[in-house]
C-alpha cells in the first residue's frame, strides 16, 4: 500500500469566482479538503474553478467526493470548471460523465476564459 | 524527573551529611566541632588572622547555618605535630574559599564565575610551612544559591565532619562519607532502574494496544524521568569538572518529563493538543538551556514545573465529568504527582525535609508516586491490550468473513454458456475492495455480463456489493440499460456519497453485443479500446439515462474488462500503470493481465474479465438484444 500524502486544499476568492486549488492524493481522507472547502464558500459563490494540477492521484473514494461536490454546486446553480487534471483523470472523469457537470480545461487561462473571469 | 525534581531542591538548597563517628585511621584527626564565629556579608580582609572577629556572633558547630545567601565563619584551632596536615569539610555551601592563617589554600566552586557545585564533602591540603604546631586561623567564605534545602534536608554543620589532620585519613573520611551517603540512596538507584524498563516497556507497547499514542508518551514520562538520575549522581559523586554540562543533562530530562506530563493526557483523550500548551512546551524546552539561570529564573522553573504537573489534572477532571473510561484513575494518578510535586515546592519554601527513608534509604516522595504509577497503568495496559486484542480478532474475523463473501460473489459465479469463453481473474487487495463480475444465462442461448466496482473498501464496499449482486439475480430483464436503471434505483439510497461504476452487456449467440456503460474504465475488443457513450455512475442522481452500444462480434472475437486496479495500478514511483499500458496488456489472458498488474504495484483489487464469442456450427441466432 502506497502511503497517500494528505491533500491540502487553497480556497481563492476574486467576486463570485472562487477557485479550490488541491494538492496531494484525493482519496476517502480528503473530505475537509474537497467538501470541507466547498461548504465554507459563501452563497454567492456563482463560478468554481477546480485546480487539479498539484494532484496526482485521486481514487474511487476521492472521485465520489468530486462528485458530491459537483451534484452540491449543480443544484446550487453554480457552474463548475476543471483545470490541471493529468491526461489518465481526465480520461476518468470523461467515461463518469463528469462532463455534464464540470468542464474540462487544459490550463486555469483557459478554464478563467470559459468561466468569464 | 521526581529525582530531577529532588536534584532541583538540592541544586537549590543543598546537600546534607551523615554523621561518621569513627572515621579516623591515620595518626590523629581533630574535629572542628565547637564556637566558631560568623559574619553576614564579604569582605576579603575577614580572612586574615589579625582580624578581630570576637565581635561576630557565634555559631555552634554541630548546628544549623547561618540564614544568609554569603557570610565568613572563622575559628581558631590549635595544632598539634603533623607531616602531612590537611582539612575535611562537609557540604557546607555551594561555594567556598578556605583561608589557613589568611593564606588562600582551596576552593569549591568559583565565586568569580558564579560556578557553584551541589555541596559535598571536600579535602584540602594545608601548606606544610605554615602548618607548625601552635594556633592558627581557618576563615571560611561561604556563597549560598539559596538559604532553603539541601537535598531534601535541612542544612547543617553537622558533628564531625569538619576537621584538620592527616591528608590520607582525611581523604579516607570524605571517601567513608560519600560512600555512606551514596549508599543511602541504593533504593533510589534500584527504583530509577525498574522505571526505566516500565518507560521501555510503554514506549516499545503502542503497536500493540489501542491508545498506542499516550503509552508513549508515558513511557517517555518514565524514562526522561529516570535518566535525570544520571546527571543528578553524577553532580553528586563525579568529578566536579563539568557540573553545567551535567546540569543540562539533567534539564533536558526534566523539560522532556514534562512535555510528556503535558501530551500524556491529551493523547489519552484524544484531545486536540491547544497552541498555548505548544508555546509553554517551547517554554520548558528552554529549560535545557545550558546558560545558567538567575536565581529569579530558577523560581520561574519551579512555577513550570508546577504548572505542567496541574494541567493533567485539569484535563482529566473535565474528562471525569464527562464520563469518560479511566478519567478517574487518571485523575487520581495526576493529583498524586501534583501533590508530591507542591510537597516539594513547599518543602523548600517552608524549610522542611522531603526525603522519606525506607529501610535506611531515602526516597523521594516522587519516587512513591510512580511506585504506585506504573503498576497502575500496567494494569490499564494490560485492560486495553485485551479489549485491543479481542476487537482485532473480531474484526479480523468479520474481514475474512466478508472477503470470502465477496470472493463468492466475484469470481465464484459464473457460468458455461454455449458458444461463449469466460476468462475472468480476481485478485483482491489487502483491503475487501468493490470490484464485483457477475454472469448469467439469457434466453436462447445468450449470455448476460455484469462487470463493475462499488467505490470504497472495507465493509461499506462488500455489503454494497451483496446489495447489488441481490438487485442482479432478481432483476426482471437481461436489457442492458433496463438492468441499469433497476440498479441505479437500487443504489440510490444505499451508496452514502460514493458510487458505483457498471457495464452491463448482452452477448447474443449471433454476434449481437448491446453494451450499457455507468462510469465504468475502458472495455476492450480484440485488444483495442471500445468507443462507448459516457454515462454517470450509478447511486449519484435519480434520473441519470445512459446509451447503449450494439456491435457485431464475429467468431473469436473477445471483449475484456479490467477494473481500475489494474489502470490505476502504481509502482514505487507512484506512477500509475495507465490506460496506454492497460491497452497494450489487452489481448493477453486475464490471469496474465492481473499478475502484470500485480507486479507494477497493486493498490487496488484486481479484476479482469474477458468474454470470447466462439464459433458454434449450427447454432440458432434467433434472439435479439433489443
Amino acid at each position: 500500500m502506497i502511503p497517500q500524502p494528505q491533500t491540502k486544499a487553497k480556497v481563492e476568492r476574486n467576486g463570485s469566482v472562487a477557485v479550490l486549488r488541491f494538492e496531494g492524493d484525493v482519496t476517502s481522507t480528503s473530505s475537509g479538503a474537497v467538501l470541507g472547502s466547498y461548504e465554507k464558500l459563501p452563497p454567492e459563490t456563482k463560478e468554481i474553478l477546480l485546480d487539479f494540477s498539484k494532484v496526482q492521484y485521486l481514487n474511487s473514494s476521492g472521485i465520489a467526493l468530486v462528485i458530491q461536490l459537483l451534484m452540491e454546486a449543480n443544484k446550487s446553480g453554480q457552474k463548475v470548471q476543471t483545470f490541471g487534471l493529468t491526461p489518465h483523470f481526465q480520461k476518468v472523469f470523461t467515461m463518469l460523465g463528469l462532463t455534464k457537470y464540470t468542464s474540462l480545461h487544459p490550463s486555469e487561462s483557459a478554464a478563467k476564459a470559459a468561466s468569464g473571469g | 524527573m521526581w529525582r530531577a525534581l529532588a536534584l532541583l531542591c538540592l541544586i537549590v538548597l543543598g546537600a546534607a551529611a551523615q554523621t561518621i563517628v569513627n572515621a579516623e585511621s591515620g595518626p590523629w584527626a581533630a574535629t572542628l566541632d565547637g564556637t566558631w564565629r560568623w559574619h553576614s556579608g564579604d569582605d576579603r580582609r575577614w580572612a586574615s588572622p589579625a582580624f578581630d572577629d570576637s565581635g561576630w556572633p557565634a555559631l555552634r558547630v554541630p548546628g544549623p547555618v547561618p540564614n544568609s545567601r554569603a557570610y565568613w565563619i572563622r575559628l581558631s584551632v590549635a595544632l598539634g605535630p603533623t607531616t602531612d596536615p590537611a582539612s575535611m569539610l562537609g557540604p557546607i555551601a555551594y561555594m567556598n574559599e578556605v583561608y589557613w592563617d589568611g593564606e588562600h589554600i582551596g576552593d569549591f566552586g568559583n565565586f568569580s564565575r558564579k560556578q557553584w557545585f551541589v555541596p559535598r564533602w571536600h579535602t584540602f591540603q594545608l601548606p606544610p610551612a605554615s602548618s607548625k604546631p601552635g594556633s592558627h586561623t581557618v576563615a571560611i567564605r561561604i556563597g549560598e544559591i539559596s538559604t532553603g534545602l539541601r537535598n531534601g534536608r535541612q542544612p547543617r554543620l553537622n558533628a564531625g565532619e569538619n576537621r584538620i589532620g592527616d591528608l590520607a585519613a582525611l581523604r579516607e573520611a570524605e571517601s567513608a562519607y560519600m560512600r555512606t551517603d551514596f549508599q543511602s540512596r541504593l533504593l533510589q538507584l534500584l527504583l530509577t532502574f525498574g522505571f526505566i524498563l516500565a518507560g521501555l516497556y510503554f514506549i516499545l507497547l503502542p503497536p500493540l494496544v489501542a491508545q498506542g499514542a499516550a503509552f508513549r508518551w508515558l513511557g517517555l514520562i518514565l524514562l526522561a524521568g529516570s535518566l535525570g538520575i544520571i546527571p543528578q549522581f553524577y553532580l553528586n559523586y563525579g568529578p566536579l569538572d563539568m557540573p553545567d554540562l551535567a546540569r543540562s543533562l539533567l534539564w533536558t530530562c526534566v523539560s522532556v518529563f514534562l512535555i510528556g506530563l503535558l501530551r500524556f493526557p491529551h493523547a489519552l483523550f484524544r484531545r486536540r493538543v491547544p497552541i498555548a500548551i505548544r508555546y509553554f512546551e517551547c517554554f520548558l524546552a528552554l529549560l535545557a538551556s545550558p546558560v545558567p539561570f538567575p536565581y529569579s529564573a530558577r523560581v520561574l522553573r519551579s512555577a513550570s514545573v508546577l504548572a505542567a504537573a496541574l494541567v493533567p489534572v485539569a484535563l482529566a477532571r473535565a474528562e471525569l465529568r464527562k464520563r469518560t473510561a479511566d478519567a478517574k484513575l487518571i485523575l487520581v494518578l495526576f493529583a498524586f504527582l501534583a501533590a508530591a510535586i507542591v510537597h516539594d515546592m513547599l518543602a523548600v519554601i517552608l524549610h522542611s525535609p522531603t526525603g522519606i527513608y525506607i529501610f535506611g534509604s531515602r526516597v523521594v516522595p516522587l519516587d512513591l508516586v510512580f511506585l504506585l504509577w506504573v503498576p497502575a497503568i500496567s494494569r490499564q495496559v494490560h485492560k486495553a491490550n485485551l479489549r485491543f486484542r479481542d476487537e482485532r480478532e473480531r474484526l479480523r474475523g468479520e474481514m475474512e468473513a466478508a472477503r470470502h463473501v465477496h470472493e463468492v460473489l466475484v469470481s465464484a459465479h459464473s457460468v458455461q454458456v454455449r458458444g461463449f469463453d469466460i476468462d475472468a481473474s480476481y485478485r483482491p487487495a489487502t483491503e475487501i475492495g468493490g470490484d464485483f463480475f457477475q454472469s448469467f444465462p439469457g434466453s436462447g442461448d445468450a449470455l448476460f455480463v455484469v462487470v463493475g466496482d462499488a467505490s470504497g473498501k472495507g465493509m461499506k464496499a462488500a455489503l454494497l456489493v451483496s446489495v447489488i449482486v441481490g438487485a442482479l439475480r432478481n432483476r426482471k430483464s437481461d436489457q442492458p440499460l433496463e438492468v441499469l436503471g433497476q440498479l441505479n434505483a437500487v443504489l440510490l439510497d444505499q451508496s452514502e456519497g460514493g458510487f458505483t461504476t457498471c457495464c452491463c452487456a448482452l452477448f447474443v449467440p449471433d454476434g449481437t453485443l448491446a453494451i450499457a456503460n455507468a462510469g465504468h474504465l475502458a472495455h476492450y475488443r480484440n485488444g483495442r479500446e471500445i468507443e462507448t457513450a459516457p454515462g454517470l455512475p450509478l447511486g449519484v442522481v435519480r434520473d441519470a439515462s445512459w446509451e447503449e452500444t450494439r456491435i457485431e462480434l464475429q467468431p473469436n472475437d473477445r471483449v475484456l474488462w479490467m477494473s481500475d486496479g489494474v489502470v490505476e495500478a502504481r509502482n514505487g514511483e507512484r506512477d500509475l500503470l495507465g490506460f496506454q499500458r492497460a491497452e497494450e496488456l489487452a489481448t493477453r489472458s486475464a490471469s496474465e493481465i492481473a499478475q502484470a498488474a500485480q507486479q507494477f504495484g497493486q493498490d487496488d483489487d484486481i479484476t479482469v474479465v474477458s468474454i470470447t464469442r466462439q464459433p458454434v456450427p449450427g447454432l440458432a441466432s434467433h434472439c435479439s438484444p433489443a
